[in-house]
């Protein structure tokens, strides 16, 4: 398929389509930041803002994400073309805009991805130690640890 | 007398109250479960949408 003059408008208007979602999970990225804080601050009003931030910017994602699949339907005829293979379906080399702004929100997807994995381990260790603490609070004992596995250096092999 | 013979002999200690000095707190700290429950669910949903954008990226060979 040749670059031509409507394919590059078309390229155009998928940058700033990648530029904005990136933009969004930057958004999400300041969402997961201040509810990685409100935990351990026992923040309520900090929590209830994160979700309320974090919510808006998936439901704007999802939307970007619809108006990106028109604008690959405009430019190849399929909404599912992994951004990946344009490359191979065009002529010649891709506008360097759209390069850049392709492998900005991947690294900035990957990296966000693992900070809400982190606050999801956080969460989750925090609804534990609540249920022990009650546990606590109503029989006097804390419930036992499950026992863990011996550090790899404590079982020396060979 | 109320109670029981040595009542007044034996009398059972109460429980102190903690004082203010003392800086004594619930340990259970102000976050309901019913919000953390809220926050998984959406950190659960941006885990999906970014898993789906991630897809989308990538070229058809590795997905």
């Amino acid at each position: 398929m040749d670059l031509d003059g409507s394919k590059l408008r078309g390229f155009a208007d998928l940058t700033l389509a990648l530029e904005r979602e990136c933009r969004l999970i930057e958004e999400l990225r300041q969402a997961v930041v201040r509810q990685r804080e409100a935990v351990p601050a026992g923040d309520v009003h900090g929590m209830e803002s994160s979700i309320r931030l974090a919510s808006r910017a998936l439901l704007t994602l999802q939307e970007n994400r619809r108006y990106r699949s028109t604008l690959l339907r405009q430019l190849v005829g399929d909404p599912a073309q992994p951004l990946a293979d344009l490359d191979s379906r065009f002529e010649g080399v891709l506008p360097e805009p759209f390069v850049a702004a392709r492998r900005r929100m991947q690294s900035t997807a990957a990296g966000v991805a693992e900070e809400v994995w982190r606050n999801q381990e956080l969460l989750l260790a925090a609804l534990r130690e609540r249920d022990a603490l009650l546990r606590e609070l109503l029989t006097g004992s804390r419930p036992t640890m499950p026992e863990t596995e011996p550090p790899a250096a404590a079982t020396p092999e060979g | 007398m109320s109670g029981w013979p040595g009542r007044a002999e034996e009398p059972i200690e109460e429980p102190s109250l903690p004082s203010a000095d003392t800086n004594e707190q619930v340990p259970l700290g102000p976050l309901d479960p019913t919000i953390i429950h809220r926050a998984r669910s959406v950190n659960a949903d941006a885990l999906r949408i970014i898993d789906e954008l991630l897809d989308q990226i990538a070229d058809s060979g590795r997905r």
